[in-house]
C-alpha cells in the first residue's frame, strides 16, 4: 500500500488533487508552472532515515541539470531530491556520456525526476511517455523502481540501490 | 425502442422527435416528475450507444431544450463524461459542432443570458468548467487540415463563453495547438497545413486572455510555452514576438512580488532552452531580463534573479558562452548580496537568512568552474574566505541552514576533486 505520495506540480486542477488524495491521503505537493492553488515552492520531509525534498524544478536553471538541482538538494540539505518540469535529468554538455535518466546517484545523495504520470503535453519533450517513481524506503537503503507505460505495456525498471552514508 | 430496435437509431430519433413535438408547444414549465422522466429518456440512449451515434440523434438537443437550465447542464455534463469515461473520440468538425451544440448549457451565457447569474466561484461551475476543458482531449483527428478546423470550431465555440469561462477553456485549447504544432513539424514537407498559420492561431488566441480575467501569470506561461514550441521549429521572429508579448504582460500587469520572482524564472529558463536566437534579439531580451532582475521588490530576491541570470551567458552551444560576461553577473549578484545584508542587519540587528545567499552563489560559480570556465576559481577563494568569515562569525543558530550548505558545498567540492573531473578543482583549496 502506498504510504505517501510525492507530486512535483501541475495537478493544475482540484479534481486531480482530489484523485490523488483518493489513492494515498498522506499526499505532499509543490507548485508547478501551471498550478494556481498555493502550494509551496519547495517541501522537506522525513521518511524513515531519509531526508526527501521536493521541487517542481522550473525554478532551477538550466532546467533538469545535474549540477544545478544538486546545489538545491545541498541547499535543502536531503538525501533524496524529487523534481520534475522536464521529464528527466541531464548532465550538462560537457559529458555526453552521462545519459538523461530519472533515477540518479550523484556524490552520496539521490536525485530522482518521475516524468509526468499522464504523459502531458511537454515544453521540452518530445512523446512523453506516463511514468512514476516508486520508491522502497528500508531503514538504511533506498530501491528506486521506475514504472513507464510504453506502448500500452507498463515497463518497470529497478534503477538504483541508495544506501545512507552514515 | 431503444432494447427493442437497437440497430435503429433513427427510430429512437422518431421518440425524441415526437417527444418533443408534444411537449415543445406547452408553455408552461415542467413539473418535477415529468422532468425526471425526460432525463430519464435522455439518458437511455446514452447507456446504450457511444456518444458518436448519439450525435446522430438531431431531435435530441430539442427535448434537451424542454428541461430547466440546471437540469439541461446535469445532462450535458452526463453527456462529456460519456465521451471521457468511453474515450470516445471526436475527429469531424460536424461531430464537434454537434456535441457543442448538445452541450451549449455550459458553453454560453444562453440567449436570454439566463446563464448570467452564474457564480464563477461556485465550485460546481468551477468543476463544470474542468470537465469541458477535459474533453478536448477527445477531439481529436490525425489529419492535420481535419485538426486544425476542429480547433478553429472549438475556439468559436468557446468564444461565446465569455470572461467566466475563457480562462478555463481556452489554456486547454491552446494545448491542443501546441499538440499540433508538433505534429505539423513532424510532417515536414508533408504537411497539407502552414506551421506559421497555427502559431498565428496560437498568439491570437493567447491575446484574448488578459482581457478576459485569466491571471497574468497564467498568460505568460502560455505565451512561454508558445514561445519554446516556436524555438523547436527554428522560426526566431514568431520566437521573438511570443516572448515581447511576454513581456509586455509582465510589465504591465503581474505586480505580486511573487508572482513577478516565479516568472522571472521562467523567462530566463525558457531563453536559456532558446538556442535560435541571432545575437541582437538574444542580447535585446537578456537586457529586458537584467533590467527587470534589479527592480524586484526584495534584494534577496534580485540577488537569486541575478545569480540565474549568469546561465543567459552561458548557452547550450559553445558560441553561445561568454565566461566573461557570466563573471560580469555573478559580480553583480554578489553586490546586491552584499546590499542584501546590510538592509536586514539594519532593520533587525540581525543578518536575516541573507548570507546563505553567499553560499548560493558560490555553487553558482561551482557550477561554472564545472562548466569549463576558469576565470571563476579567483571569486571562488574570495568568497569561501567571505563565507568562512561569516560562519566564523555567527552569533545565532538561525544560521544553521547557511553552515550546512556550506559543509554540503565542501563535501561537493571534495568529491569532484577525487573523481575523473578533479583537475578543474585543482586550484581550491578545502
Amino acid at each position: 500500500k502506498i504510504q505517501h505520495i510525492l507530486c512535483t506540480g501541475d495537478l493544475c486542477i482540484k479534481e486531480m488533487h482530489d484523485y490523488l488524495k483518493g489513492i494515498c491521503s498522506d499526499l505532499h505537493i509543490v507548485k508547478g508552472e501551471f498550478d494556481e492553488s498555493n502550494y509551496p515552492e519547495t517541501k522537506v520531509l522525513t521518511v524513515g532515515s531519509f531526508k526527501i525534498g521536493i521541487c517542481h524544478g522550473h525554478q532551477v536553471i538550466p532546467w533538469g541539470d545535474i549540477e544545478s538541482l544538486a546545489m538545491l538538494q545541498r541547499q535543502l540539505d536531503v538525501d533524496i531530491l524529487v523534481s520534475g518540469h522536464v521529464t528527466s535529468q541531464v548532465a550538462g554538455e560537457k559529458d555526453k556520456e552521462r545519459k538523461q535518466c530519472k533515477v540518479l546517484k550523484y556524490e552520496d545523495r539521490l536525485l530522482v525526476n518521475p516524468g509526468s504520470a499522464t504523459g502531458a503535453y511537454n515544453g521540452i519533450t518530445h512523446d512523453v511517455k506516463p511514468s512514476f517513481v516508486l520508491l522502497d524506503i528500508a531503514e538504511l537503503k533506498v530501491d528506486a523502481y521506475v514504472y513507464e507505460l510504453v506502448d500500452g505495456d507498463v515497463k518497470v525498471e529497478k534503477v538504483d540501490e541508495f544506501v545512507r552514508k552514515q | 425502442t431503444v432494447k427493442v430496435h437497437k440497430d435503429d437509431l433513427t427510430k429512437v430519433d422518431l421518440v425524441l422527435n415526437g417527444c418533443a413535438k408534444v411537449l415543445g408547444g406547452r408553455t408552461e414549465e415542467l413539473n418535477p416528475k415529468a422532468t425526471k422522466e425526460l432525463v430519464v429518456l435522455l439518458s437511455a440512449p446514452l447507456a446504450e450507444y457511444d456518444v458518436v451515434s448519439i450525435l446522430s440523434l438531431n431531435a435530441y438537443p430539442d427535448v434537451m431544450a424542454l428541461l430547466k437550465d440546471d437540469v439541461r447542464k446535469d445532462m450535458a455534463v452526463t453527456i462529456i463524461k460519456s465521451v471521457i469515461n468511453s474515450g470516445t473520440i471526436l475527429s469531424s468538425v460536424a461531430q464537434v459542432d454537434m456535441l457543442f451544440e448538445f452541450i451549449m448549457q455550459l458553453i454560453t451565457d444562453g440567449d436570454e443570458g439566463e446563464n448570467k447569474e452564474e457564480d464563477p466561484d461556485d465550485e460546481d461551475f468551477q468543476e463544470q468548467q474542468n470537465l469541458v476543458g477535459r474533453l478536448i482531449m477527445y477531439l481529436h483527428s490525425d489529419d492535420l487540415d481535419v485538426m486544425f478546423k476542429i480547433l478553429y470550431t472549438i475556439r468559436r465555440h468557446f468564444g461565446t463563453g465569455g470572461p467566466k469561462r475563457l480562462k478555463y477553456t481556452l489554456p486547454p485549447t491552446i494545448f491542443a495547438a501546441l499538440r499540433l504544432v508538433r505534429k505539423v513539424q513532424a510532417a515536414g514537407d508533408q504537411s497539407t497545413i502552414s506551421i506559421k498559420k497555427v502559431f498565428q492561431f496560437l498568439h491570437q488566441t493567447v491575446q484574448v486572455l488578459p482581457a478576459n480575467d485569466c491571471p497574468p501569470e497564467t498568460t505568460v506561461r502560455l505565451l512561454l510555452q508558445c514561445a519554446l514550441a516556436a524555438n523547436e521549429c527554428k522560426l526566431e521572429d514568431i520566437l521573438y514576438a511570443f516572448f515581447e508579448s511576454a513581456f509586455t504582460i509582465y510589465e504591465e500587469e503581474v505586480s505580486d512580488s511573487r508572482e513577478q520572482v516565479s516568472a522571472l524564472q521562467l523567462f530566463i529558463g525558457t531563453m536559456h532552452q532558446c538556442t535560435c536566437f541571432g545575437a541582437d534579439n538574444r542580447d535585446a531580451l537578456i537586457h529586458k531580463c537584467t533590467v527587470y532582475t534589479s527592480r524586484l521588490l526584495k534584494k534577496p530576491d534580485q540577488c537569486r534573479a541575478a545569480y540565474i541570470c549568469s546561465h543567459l551567458f552561458w548557452g547550450k552551444e559553445e558560441d553561445a558562452q561568454d565566461g566573461d560576461k557570466v563573471l560580469l553577473c555573478l559580480k553583480r549578484a554578489l553586490k546586491v548580496a552584499n546590499a542584501a545584508q546590510q538592509v536586514a542587519a539594519a532593520a533587525r540587528g540581525s543578518d536575516g537568512g541573507s548570507s546563505a545567499l553567499f553560499v548560493e552563489i558560490l555553487n553558482k560559480y561551482l557550477f561554472f568552474l564545472d562548466a569549463g570556465n576558469t576565470k571563476v576559481l579567483p571569486p571562488i577563494e574570495q568568497l569561501m574566505d567571505l563565507i568562512q568569515n561569516e560562519i566564523d562569525n555567527l552569533e545565532s543558530t538561525s544560521e544553521g541552514n547557511m553552515e550546512a550548505f556550506y559543509k554540503a558545498t565542501i563535501r561537493h567540492i571534495q568529491q569532484q576533486k577525487a573523481s575523473e573531473e578533479g583537475s578543474k578543482y585543482e586550484g581550491i583549496n578545502v
